[in-house]
């Protein structure tokens, strides 16, 4: 049954990175080729999933739309790991001023929502997917700070810790040789379950107009065009596709949360 | 100093520790290995004492037992003296490993000398060991950190089987690469042995290293602690709450109550003529084969109700 989950999580997420990758290569139509002829077409052949406001096929706008949600999850939900981990493992293993500091910086930028970022920064130098993705890393930034330092806490608390220690190992060789593996079962959940919501924040900025320009195909944006009253499907479609992504990463999350647990339980 | 304790052990000197004493430099051998004075330790903003006043030394090749039950401040006196300190303990007082100070000495000094000249065998073998890590690995990173490569004689994997091999492992090979949840409690613990012993330490530490073993696996660990030490000629604090482990294995013995030593002596004088109420206590309560069936066993309070000495 645990299997079960993580199979589940990684078939979906597995399929979202098929559709970004087969797009490079394949699409059933130009993805940018304007049809006014074909507007709205209904779902069926050869629009297997019809055309949107411009008559631009919608099945190939949404392959297309996939490179997004991956590149822009891949790039938030690693930016923000590369900076809060270590922000975090160092706040987690000093006790003193500076890891007091480090996780209170990180909790004022919890109060700052990715939306508001993004449209400071959209403000700032106008909207784009980078100032959608650098909005997206800098809010997921505390979280991984405090997973980070939690785990952290933990593992420090730990004998072989202080066996390290009294082997003559310095603090930086502990960090890495013995609190990073230990943390990283926690922090792979962390980072699918982020992944998903990484994807949320995109598609809500997008809806918004505070990510892509309509040039470039993103599912969010492909609901901002639609018209759910004249053509409800070009609307309910990508909102499945959103939907559908960011299920497979939290179903990814949780099932490689409930399969690593036990282990860890039968390790320690 | 031919006199024999009733367990037996008590022959202070040993044939590999003559051979150390002799050839070690006349000038090192002048102060103890080991010299602890006046250390108190206390916690927290309110400043409670965990250990008070404390004051002994370890020349070279003794060993000494400290034994005290639970709360009595043996063990922050052994993590003193590692260095291990929690953040919000303040130590007082002078700690000094072989003429260096330790209380004073910067991480990089006390990283040169634990591991090599000081190690230390946990209580827990379950979790003194990183899960993430093969043991042989873990083993091998000690020497690792100790041994620069050219004073190297032969492959750091060579040197892990052998220790291995020593501390009564069967099959080194297998063991080194497994994890620790692979293995045993009896094994994991000899692996720790393995670990302390590895870079022939002039100190091991012991805390309580067979507690969480079961009786006979505790017995034979003691058993190779002993060969081992005697073999390499380290010196031992060994600390216990178990006076027949202490009896089995050390020369000497320091008795703590309530964060201060109430006695000390050779093991075989103490456990004979004990002074302190609090000693007598504990011999007491752990002979209960000297109990008769059907009667009450002796509890420590017994024995303190007599004067209770500041």
């Amino acid at each position: 049954m645990k299997k079960f989950t993580v199979i589940a999580g990684s078939a979906m997420t597995a399929l979202v990175l098929l559709a970004a990758l087969v797009s490079f290569v394949w699409t059933p139509f130009d993805p940018s080729l304007v049809d006014s002829a074909n507007r709205f077409a209904p779902l069926g052949w050869p629009h297997v999933l019809g055309t949107d406001a411009m008559g631009i096929d919608t099945a190939s706008r949404l392959l297309v739309g996939a490179r997004t949600v991956v590149f822009v999850g891949v790039v938030s939900v690693e930016g923000a790991a590369v900076v809060g981990i270590p922000l975090g493992l160092f706040a987690g293993m000093r006790h003193g001023w500076w890891g007091e500091a480090i996780s209170r910086a990180g909790d004022i930028l919890f109060a700052l929502p990715a939306l508001l970022l993004a449209i400071l920064l959209a403000a700032a130098v106008g909207a784009s997917v980078v100032t959608a993705m650098l909005a997206i890393a800098i809010a997921t930034v505390p979280v991984f700070i405090r997973m980070a330092r939690a785990a952290t806490l933990t593992v420090m608390e730990l004998d072989y810790i202080d066996a390290a220690r009294v082997a003559g190992t310095s603090e930086p060789v502990i960090a890495l040789r013995h609190v990073v593996p230990n943390i990283a079962p926690l922090i792979g959940v962390q980072a699918a379950v982020s992944f998903g919501m990484a994807i949320l924040a995109e598609a809500g900025l997008s809806y918004l107009g505070l990510s892509a320009s309509s040039s470039t195909p993103t599912w969010g944006r492909m609901m901002r065009d639609a018209n759910l009253f004249t053509a409800p499907a070009q609307a309910v479609i990508p909102g499945c596709a959103i939907a559908f992504a960011v299920m497979g990463f939290n179903v990814l999350g949780d099932g490689l949360r409930d399969y690593l647990d036990p282990r860890l339980k039968e390790v320690r | 100093m031919t006199e024999t304790a009733p367990g037996g052990r008590a022959d202070g000197q040993r044939p590999g520790e003559i051979q150390e004493a002799t050839r070690r430099d006349a000038a090192l051998a002048e102060h103890p290995l080991l010299e602890v004075a006046g250390l108190s330790v206390a916690f927290g903003r309110r400043r409670i004492e965990a250990v008070h006043d404390v004051s002994f030394t370890v020349a070279r090749g003794q060993r000494l037992g400290l034994v005290g039950e639970s709360g009595s401040g043996k063990t922050v006196t052994a993590t003193a003296i590692m260095g291990l300190l929690a953040d919000n303990a303040q130590a007082a007082g002078s700690i000094r490993f072989d003429g260096e100070e330790l209380t004073t000495a910067s991480d990089q000094e006390l990283s040169r000398l634990r591991g090599r000249s000081l190690t230390m065998v946990f209580q827990e073998p379950m979790t003194a060991l990183d899960p993430t890590m093969t043991v042989g690995r873990q083993t091998a990173e000690v020497v690792w950190l100790h041994e620069p490569r050219s004073e190297r004689s032969e492959p750091v994997r060579q040197r892990v089987l052998a220790a291995f091999g020593d501390v009564g492992l069967d099959d080194p090979p297998r063991i080194a690469d497994s994890y620790p949840h692979q293995l045993s409690g009896g094994q994991r613990q000899r692996v720790m042995l393995a670990m302390a012993l590895i870079n022939r330490p002039q100190l091991v530490i012991c805390d309580e290293p067979t507690t969480g073993l079961d009786v006979l696996v505790q017995d034979r660990i003691l058993t190779l602690l002993d060969g081992k030490l005697a073999d390499t000629g380290a010196a031992c604090l060994f600390v216990s709450h178990d006076l027949a482990v202490v009896a089995r294995l050390c020369t000497d013995v320091l008795v703590m109550w309530r964060g201060r030593i109430v006695e000390a002596g050779p093991v075989d004088h103490v456990l004979r003529e004990p002074r302190h109420p609090y000693t007598r206590g504990l011999i007491a309560t752990a002979r209960i084969e000297a109990v008769t069936p059907g009667q009450r066993l002796p509890v420590l309070e017994d024995f303190m109700t007599e004067e209770e000495p500041a």
